[in-house]
C-alpha cells in the first residue's frame, strides 16, 4: 500500500516537474528567481571569509566579453555550459571546506534543476540554434580556460579552506554575471 | 581541627581573590586599548561609506587607517585608503576604494595609540548585492482617473555606470494609497530605462492620492523608497494649465507683428501705395540737373601727345631710363594711354593742359581728369569734329607756358576731346603719319600685349615696355617736374612695369 502511494506521488511529482519546465517563455524570469536562490544559498553555507586566507587568493579573469552576447540562444547554451561547469566544480573533495551540509545540498540541488530547465528548452529549440561567429567561440574558450584555472587552484591547493573560501567568493561573482545576462533575456 | 585549617585557607582565599579583583578593577582604564568596534558600512546607490566606534575612551590621541582588499582582485597586500589614512574621524568613504562593483571587498580598521596598533575585526561588503538603491526622483501629474508617475533612476557615485549599466534590469514597485490610508495599491513592474512612466488608473476621482516609488534588482533586495508624494485627481484641468497656451499664441503673435514691422520698415511690403510727392520729384530734377553741368565743365585741349609720345616711346625704345634724364621735364609729363584694367575710376588721361573754358580760368597746373569712358569719349569725338583746327599746344612743367598757351588758345568755347580721334606725331614731321591716339588707346588696353602695337604707326612704339601705368605716380611727378631723378626712378618703374 504504501509503496503504491509513493509510486503514484512520485509519478505525480513526475509530471508536475516535467510540465512545469516545458515552459520555456518565462525562462528567463524563472531563471532570475533561480539563481537568486542558489546565490542566497551560497551564501548561506559559509561564514565570512577568513582573514588568514587573503594571502593565498588569485585573481581569477572571468571573461567578461560573455556579458554582451547578442545571440539569446547561444546566450542559452553558453549559461547552461556554465552551470554545468559550476556544478562539477562542488561536486569534488569539499571535506576541509567546512560548510553547512544541509545548503551545499540544496544549492547544488538547485543549480541541477537549472540546468535541466535550460537543457529542455534548448533542445526544443535545436533547430533555431544559430552556429557560433568567432567572437562567440573565443568567449567559449575563455570560459572553459576560465573554469579550467579554478580546477587547476583548487588541485594545487589541495581543496584546503582557504581555496574553497576563495573560490565560493568566485562562484558568487559568477553567478551575479549570469543574472545580468539572463536579464537580457527577458527583452 | 580540619574544619579551623579550612577556615582560615578558604579566607585567605577570599580575601585573595578580592583583593586581586578590587586592584583589578581599580587600574587605570587608559592601560585597556581596545582596536575599533562595530564597523558598520552605510551604502547608497554605490556610494560605500564605512563608520566605526573606537575601542576605548582614551585621552590620547588615536589616528586611524583603513585598509582593504578586493578579493575578487588580483592584489593580495592590503591596501590603505588614501583618504581615510591616519585620520582621527570615525568614518571613512570607500566609494573610490570600491571600484569594481562585482567585486567582494573586505576592510579593517587600524587604530594608532601612541606606539600601540590595533586592528579592528574585517568587514567583507559586495556593493552588488549589498547597496542600498533609490530613492527614484518622481513626478506626477493628475488625471480625471488616473494619475502618470514619472520615475527618474538615480545617479551611481560609481564613474560613468548607471544603475541599469550595472544590473541591466530592476524591478520597481509604485505604492498608491489614498490619503486618509483607507486603501494602498502596490503596482510592481520591470524597467530597462534611466527614466520611466507609469499611468495608474482606475482610481477615483477628486480624490487625493499619495505616491511612493521604490526601485529594486534581482540580486540586490536593498531599496530606498522615495518620499511619499501627494496629488488630486481632477475632472477638468487646472486653470494653469490653459494659460500657458494662451502665452505661447501671444508670444507667437508678437513675434511674427514684429518681423512684418521689419518688412514693412525694410520696405520690402508696401502696405499703402502712396504717390510720389511732388517735391521729391523736383529734388529729382535738381539732381539730375546738378550732376548735367559736370561734363561740361570738364575741358579738354589739344594736346600735345605725340610730343611726349614720342619721347616715351624712344625713352621705352631705349629700354633705359638713363638716356632721357634730359627730357625729364618733359617727361614728367605723361599721358596715360593706357586704362589700368582694375580702376576703372582712374582711367582717366591726365592731361597737362590749358584750361581755357566758361569756367574760370585756371593758371595753376591742374590736372584735369578727361575720363575715358565711353561716355565722354563719345562727346569728345564730337565736338573734335567740329573744332577741326585745334592749335597745338605746347606742354611745359612750368606754369609759365599755361599763360602763353592760354593766349595761344583763343577759344572760349570748351571742347572736349575724344581722345580717339586725337592724332599723334612728330611736330616736326607732318601729321599725316603719325598715329592716331584711337589707336594709341587701343594699344593702351592692350599694353600687357605685345602685339598690340600693330595699329600704331609711330616708330619706335613699342608697349611692351609700358605696362600699367600708376597714374598716381605721374600725377606726383608733376607736381615736381623739375626733379629729374625722380622722374628718371619712375620713368625706370613705369618701364619696368
Amino acid at each position: 500500500m504504501t509503496t503504491f502511494c509513493l509510486l503514484q506521488i512520485s509519478l505525480v511529482l513526475l509530471c508536475i516537474t516535467k510540465i512545469s519546465t516545458q515552459d520555456c517563455n518565462i525562462l528567463p524570469l524563472l531563471h532570475n528567481k533561480m539563481i537568486q536562490g542558489n546565490l542566497h544559498l551560497l551564501n548561506k553555507m559559509g561564514q565570512q571569509f577568513p582573514e588568514q586566507c587573503q594571502s593565498e587568493k588569485i585573481h581569477f579573469k572571468f571573461p567578461e566579453q560573455f556579458l554582451k552576447l547578442r545571440q539569446k540562444e547561444n546566450a542559452k547554451v553558453e549559461i547552461q555550459e556554465i552551470l554545468q561547469l559550476i556544478f562539477y566544480i562542488f561536486t569534488k573533495n569539499l571535506t576541509l571546506a567546512a560548510w553547512d551540509g544541509r545548503f551545499l545540498e540544496r544549492f547544488q540541488n538547485g543549480l541541477n534543476q537549472q540546468i535541466e530547465h535550460l537543457e529542455a528548452c534548448l533542445t526544443e529549440k535545436m533547430e533555431k540554434k544559430q552556429p557560433y561567429s568567432r567572437s562567440e567561440e573565443i568567449i567559449r574558450l575563455k570560459l572553459k580556460k576560465y573554469f579550467q584555472k579554478i580546477d587547476n587552484f583548487l588541485k594545487d591547493k589541495q581543496y584546503s579552506l582557504c581555496s574553497w573560501e576563495i573560490i565560493r567568493l568566485e562562484m558568487r561573482r559568477c553567478l551575479q554575471f549570469i543574472d545580468k545576462v539572463i536579464g537580457r533575456l527577458r527583452n | 581541627m580540619m574544619a579551623v585549617l579550612i577556615g582560615p585557607l578558604s579566607f585567605c582565599q577570599l580575601v585573595y581573590l578580592s583583593t586581586l579583583t578590587t586592584t583589578l578593577f581599580s587600574l587605570p582604564e587608559a592601560s585597556v586599548i581596545n582596536p575599533p568596534q562595530n564597523l558598520t558600512m552605510n551604502s547608497q546607490n554605490f556610494e560605500h561609506i564605512l563608520s566605526w566606534e573606537p575601542g576605548s575612551n582614551t585621552t590620547m590621541p588615536t589616528y586611524y587607517d583603513v585598509m582593504y582588499i578586493g578579493l575578487s582582485g588580483s592584489e593580495n597586500k592590503w591596501k590603505i585608503a588614501k583618504e581615510c589614512s591616519n585620520t582621527t574621524r570615525l568614518f571613512c568613504n570607500l566609494t573610490k576604494e570600491y571600484e569594481e562593483c562585482t567585486y567582494t571587498y573586505i576592510a579593517m580598521v587600524q587604530s594608532i595609540t601612541g606606539h600601540k596598533v590595533l586592528n579592528s575585526s574585517i568587514f567583507q561588503f559586495s556593493p552588488y548585492t549589498t547597496t542600498y538603491l533609490g530613492p527614484p526622483a518622481v513626478n506626477l501629474t493628475a488625471c480625471p482617473t488616473c494619475i502618470n508617475v514619472t520615475v527618474k533612476l538615480p545617479a551611481t557615485y560609481l564613474k560613468g555606470s548607471s544603475l541599469i549599466d550595472i544590473y541591466h534590469k530592476l524591478d520597481y514597485t509604485i505604492t498608491v494609497e489614498s490619503f486618509d490610508r483607507k486603501e494602498k495599491i502596490p503596482i510592481k513592474n520591470e524597467t530597462s530605462e534611466e527614466s520611466f512612466s507609469y499611468v495608474v488608473g482606475s482610481l477615483h476621482s477628486n480624490t487625493n492620492y499619495c505616491v511612493s516609488v521604490a526601485v529594486a534588482a534581482s540580486l540586490n533586495h536593498h531599496s530606498t523608497p522615495s518620499a511619499l508624494k501627494c496629488i488630486i485627481t481632477r475632472s477638468n484641468t487646472q486653470p494653469g494649465y490653459s494659460i500657458i497656451p494662451i502665452i505661447n499664441g501671444g508670444l507667437v503673435s508678437l513675434v511674427i507683428g514684429i518681423f512684418l514691422l521689419g518688412l514693412y520698415k525694410g520696405g520690402f511690403i508696401c502696405l499703402k501705395s502712396k504717390p510720389w510727392p511732388k517735391a521729391l520729384e523736383t529734388t529729382n530734377k535738381l539732381h539730375c540737373s546738378v550732376h548735367e553741368p559736370d561734363p561740361e565743365n570738364v575741358c579738354s585741349v589739344q594736346i600735345i601727345y605725340k610730343e611726349m609720345e614720342k619721347k616715351e616711346w624712344e625713352y621705352s625704345s631705349d629700354d633705359d631710363s638713363e638716356s632721357d634724364s634730359e627730357n625729364s621735364g618733359d617727361y614728367t609729363r605723361r599721358v596715360i594711354l593706357g586704362r589700368d584694367p582694375s580702376s576703372h575710376a582712374k582711367s582717366n588721361t591726365f592731361v597737362h593742359q590749358t584750361i581755357d573754358c566758361t569756367s574760370a580760368e585756371s593758371s595753376s597746373q591742374a590736372t584735369e581728369l578727361l575720363s575715358s569712358d565711353a561716355e565722354n569719349s563719345e562727346e569728345h569725338q564730337s565736338v573734335i569734329r567740329e573744332n577741326e583746327s585745334i592749335s597745338r599746344v605746347f606742354f611745359h612743367p612750368s606754369s609759365e607756358v599755361n599763360s602763353s598757351s592760354t593766349s595761344e588758345l583763343s577759344n572760349s568755347a570748351c571742347f572736349n576731346i575724344n581722345l580717339n580721334t586725337v592724332m599723334l606725331g612728330d611736330p616736326d614731321k607732318t601729321w599725316d603719319d603719325s598715329a592716331t591716339l584711337i589707336s594709341h588707346q587701343k594699344d593702351a588696353v592692350d599694353l600687357q600685349d605685345s602685339s598690340a602695337s600693330d595699329a600704331l604707326e609711330s616708330k619706335n612704339f613699342t608697349n611692351t615696355d609700358v605696362k600699367k601705368p600708376d597714374y598716381h605716380n605721374i600725377s606726383h611727378e608733376w607736381q615736381k617736374p623739375s626733379v629729374s631723378d625722380e622722374s628718371d626712378a619712375s620713368d625706370s618703374e613705369y618701364i619696368r612695369r
